[in-house]
């Protein structure tokens, strides 16, 4: 990392160029230091997985990984993220085969109005590639600060096992 | 910076307008600090800062990402117990084996803090320095008689946790100043037992306690009782503390703690609980804690 003062331009903004790259994209784009990561992404990205709800870090319907951890991205400047690994869950599909782990939230009816469900399935994409084999409390644990508010809690719970089960670690992929 | 009432109810935006710097040492964020004072203030994981910025109940004119600083995230093993990097998050505090040795009570704070992605975000110093009365690692660190290492381009300060916090959202950190480090030495006695009281996991808690103990054929010999969410700062229940050193070890002597403790801390009522709450589950959950670490096979 370089070090650098942002010194106002002519147009009294201090906007720079950040480097992020998201979903195996790598994206050159102008922000100002106080826009959220969040924000860059769904507004100038148009990757609109992620999103706002709460933007106090109580909801975590933005829940992004950076750098293969997860992290709120409501809660994170943009210029911080400079040169950073982003996935949001546009990037889990392959086209438009879906991840064994969207898969697993629809046949277990695992999402009802959705709004909640990227921020989950980016949650259990963390918890599966750290622990292929999860017990129930270790999913429940994993998933504790999401909230979704159709309170569809059971049959979440129940895709993350479908999705554990269905994993190549599991021995059980197609 | 200044602190005034929320005058921004969107969180959707930050809308106060502010510099931006990424120092690349240590030393070069002490030179901003030197310069700038409280004109630039230092940025880590961002959870608590940025909520603040979105209502603009504070204002910032330069912010300075300290998160990168190689110098600042390393957990080290000194001749007293640990010496933990500001920018160690709480992930970290609780995957640490030096910190599982030394003073696994802090691991078990850490896993309080707020669900896995504040987890990862989250660092001891800036919970330390956000200065809030509810801060997740304040309690034991209060038990511990942990130090603060306050760094500026003329030198460091050594100063007692006890002594950091001075008021909600107040710390003695001086303008020209950073926090480095926390030192926490290694406890003489594995009796401990903390918890978080609120209602889900992500919460700020209504009431934080953390108890040590040491007993010496069936006398406590030294106690400790850190308490958050009771008082303008995280506390000591001293005189509950004094009260029951030299006492026998037994669960009338443990309530009795847990009486004076609700006696002397000055809860508030807020959003999350009441201050008559507070004192009750204060005085129930000292006590049983104490209980706890009585029957800790150590």
């Amino acid at each position: 990392m370089s070090s650098e003062k942002i010194t106002h331009g002519d147009d009294g903004g201090n906007e720079r160029t950040i480097e992020l790259t998201i979903n195996d994209e790598t994206h050159q784009v102008r922000v100002k230091p106080n826009e959220l990561l969040l924000n860059v992404i769904r507004d100038k990205l148009d990757l609109t997985g992620p999103k706002y709800a709460c933007g106090t870090g109580e909801c975590r319907a933005c829940s992004i990984l950076v750098d293969g951890e997860p992290e709120l991205s409501c809660l994170r400047l943009a210029v911080t993220a400079d040169g950073s690994e982003i996935t949001t869950v546009e990037g889990l599909s392959d086209g438009r085969d879906l991840h064994e782990i969207q898969q697993s939230y629809l046949s277990e009816g695992g999402s009802q109005c959705g709004f909640c469900t990227p921020g989950f399935v980016i949650m259990t994409k963390d918890l599966l590639d750290n622990n292929p084999d999860p017990t129930e409390e270790e999913i429940r644990d994993h998933l504790k600060g999401n909230i979704c508010r159709c309170t569809g809690y059971n049959n979440i719970v129940e895709a993350v096992k479908v999705a554990a089960d269905r994993s190549p670690e599991n021995g059980e992929s197609e | 910076m200044e602190y005034k009432l929320a005058s921004n109810t969107t969180t959707r935006v930050i809308s106060q307008e502010f510099d931006y710097s990424v120092p690349a040492s240590l030393e070069e964020a002490l030179e901003l600090r030197d310069e700038h004072g409280d004109d630039v203030r230092p940025l880590a994981g961002g959870t608590d800062l940025l909520i603040q910025l979105k209502a603009d109940v504070r204002t910032e004119s330069h912010l300075m990402y300290v998160n990168g600083l190689d110098e600042l995230d390393d957990v080290s093993e000194t001749e007293e117990g640990l010496e933990i990097g500001a920018t160690v998050t709480y992930d970290d505090l609780m995957n640490s084996s030096l910190v599982d040795q030394h003073v696994p009570i802090l691991a078990e704070a850490a896993s309080d803090a707020g669900g896995v992605q504040v987890e990862k975000m989250g660092t001891i110093g800036g919970n330390l320095c956000n200065g809030s009365p509810a801060a997740s690692t304040a309690p034991p660190l209060l038990i511990l008689g942990a130090e603060v290492v306050l760094e500026s381009v003329d030198g460091e300060r050594i100063v007692p946790i006890e002594e950091f916090f001075t008021g909600p959202k107040r710390t003695v950190l001086e303008p020209n100043e950073l926090l480095t480090s926390v030192r926490v030495p290694t406890p003489a006695s594995d009796r401990w037992a903390h918890e978080e009281i609120k209602r889900v996991t992500e919460d700020l808690a209504k009431v934080i306690v953390s108890v040590s103990l040491e007993c010496d054929d069936g006398t406590v010999t030294d106690c400790g009782i850190g308490l958050g969410c009771v008082a303008p700062t995280p506390i000591r229940a001293t005189e509950a503390e004094a009260a029951i050193r030299g006492e026998p070890a037994t669960e009338e002597t443990f309530a009795r703690a847990g009486e004076i403790a609700s006696d002397e801390i000055s809860p508030i009522s807020d959003s999350r609980s009441t201050a008559e709450y507070r004192r009750l589950i204060t005085e129930t959950k000292v006590r049983d804690l104490l209980v706890d670490a009585h029957e800790t096979n150590v």
